[in-house]
């Protein structure tokens, strides 16, 4: 018969070591996270992007072990905090708050996400967030078989070639250029990450401003070329329209 | 039965949906249906006001989606004509003071009981119209002829598609054919062209409007102007029946009179 106070030793000997051995495993579980957090030098900032594959349970002690991996690059350095696609909730942001920002004294510049929801909770806690990036829906050329209405944008990498109207209130991104069949009262940015050999077509002109590239036009409604067929192009810096004849 | 639940909706305020619902509930009534006509602008109330009948209410709509009373307490019968009933909004409470989800119980409850279920949506895009919309099968979007109000109606028209509802029509509202002689105002083919959607009618401006609004007599009510005459034939086109379209005169039914003397104003 073992004694009574030495079962009791034992039981919490037992105890004991098994929490430290979840510890432990729980420790290397978030080595092996800690290396899918990247981080990125951004102009005076470091951004430390935390990749969506990281379970929500070992979300700060991963961020914790890849800073302390990074010590020397992340010391006194503003971050931002990329969490892509994640969708997060409060208590994660509590989390990461108690445990690695107000712990390390770390200077959070930005809460980034491309996530609808964690933006919103971002923004509802006072947190910086970033603007919302183009968020392209495909590449190559874009086919729409419809007339776009007021409220509706389309972000696109390549061309896109609208069967129908663009209505005042539409809006097109693409990266290439852009051909409307029918009228175009919205807006229309082609090449909108810099290309500036890149063209708009529009069946019948009738919008206020068009971009292509970073040059912008306002159009004034006695424009001789309102209401026609026009192709616009960048020429020498600027912008230009040429009616489309036959 | 099986009612026919029909929100109307604009996008812009001011462009007249309150009076567009007021007059069609009133004028399908008049043609033997059994109506409902519910105010969704809960907070801003207009409807009972329009239809005349804010003396009579005791319970609301949020009133029947808390449970406070039953569906049959909070409808104000039309003591003018048969089967015309008013489902009010609460004055004192938000948009958030309703879910969809409890709209569409609340019209689903409705749809066995009556004919046509008309619905006073709130202007915006927010939850507001949202609850309004919900339960529709159909909608009737109400526009000027104003550069400003086709742009919200265009809005409005997208979010319906991409919420499902096949049936889209459009009433322009205050139409003034001197204005759009002069070119001072859009034409009714053009707001047309740029909505896409089946035209359903074009009501002119017409100051009985204001008047019959003031007074709490829905120009249906059995008036002769033009706007009266219009609403009757929208509600004929819901029912079904052709009608051909016309372009309504403002002039139209002044007299002889008073349309030289309007000539002499131009």
């Amino acid at each position: 018969m073992v004694p009574d106070d030495v079962a009791y030793v034992n039981m919490w000997h037992y105890i004991y070591n098994n929490i430290r051995l979840v510890n432990y495993l729980r420790k290397v579980k978030s080595m092996d996270y800690s290396g899918k957090i990247q981080f990125k030098g951004e102009g005076e900032h470091i951004r430390l992007i935390v990749s969506e594959s990281i379970p929500a349970e070992f979300l700060h002690e991963a961020i914790n072990l890849a800073i302390d991996k990074a010590r020397k690059l992340v010391g006194g350095v503003p971050l931002i905090l990329d969490f892509k696609s994640r969708q997060l909730v409060q208590d994660d942001i509590f989390g990461l708050l108690s445990n690695v920002v107000c712990k390390r004294h770390l200077k959070i510049k930005e809460w980034r996400s491309s996530n609808e929801g964690s933006r919103e909770l971002f923004s509802s806690m006072g947190f910086k967030t970033q603007e919302r990036g183009r968020l392209y829906q495909g590449r190559g050329t874009l086919f729409v078989h419809r007339s776009l209405r007021s409220g509706k944008t389309i972000e696109h990498d390549g061309d896109v070639i609208v069967l129908g109207n663009v209505n005042e209130g539409a809006e097109i991104y693409a990266t290439g250029s852009i051909c409307v069949w029918g009228r175009l009262c919205g807006l229309a940015h082609a090449g909108c990450e810099g290309k500036d050999d890149v063209f708009i077509v529009a069946g019948c002109f009738d919008a206020n401003q068009v971009r292509i590239s970073d040059k912008i036009s306002y159009v004034g409604p006695d424009t001789h070329w309102i209401g026609k067929s026009v192709k616009v192009y960048v020429a020498q810096g600027v912008i230009a329209v040429s009616e489309l004849s036959g | 039965m099986n009612a026919r639940i029909i929100v109307v909706t604009s996008g812009k305020g001011g462009v007249g949906k309150t009076t567009v619902t007021a007059n069609i509930s009133v004028a399908l009534a008049k043609e033997g249906y059994s109506v409902v006509a519910i105010d969704a602008d809960i907070g801003l109330r207009n409807l009972d006001v329009v239809m005349g009948l804010e003396n009579r209410i005791v319970y609301n709509l949020v009133d029947v989606v808390e449970g406070s009373c039953r569906l049959e307490q909070a409808l104000v019968r039309d003591k003018r004509v048969d089967n015309l009933y008013l489902l009010p909004a609460a004055q004192t409470r938000t948009k958030d003071a309703v879910s969809p989800e409890q709209m569409v119980e609340l019209c689903e409850a409705l749809r066995d009981s009556y004919d046509f279920v008309l619905i006073d949506s709130p202007a915006g895009i927010e939850g507001g119209f949202k609850n309004a919309a919900v339960a529709a099968d159909e909608a009737l979007v109400v526009a000027t002829p104003e550069v400003s109000s086709v742009r919200d109606a265009d809005r409005i028209i997208g979010l319906l598609e991409s919420e499902g509802k096949k049936s889209i029509s459009l009433i322009v509202n205050r139409y003034r054919s001197s204005m759009v002689k002069k070119g001072n105002m859009l034409d009714v083919t053009d707001v047309s062209e740029i909505l896409a959607v089946k035209l359903l009618g074009v009501v002119p401006e017409d100051e009985a409007v204001v008047v019959s609004t003031n007074k709490g007599e829905p120009l249906s009510m059995g008036y002769s102007s033009p706007a009266a005459k219009a609403f009757r034939d929208i509600c004929h086109r819901i029912l079904g029946k052709d009608i051909p379209l016309k372009y309504p005169d403002e002039n139209e039914g002044k007299g002889f009179w008073e349309g030289i003397k309007s000539l002499f104003r131009l």
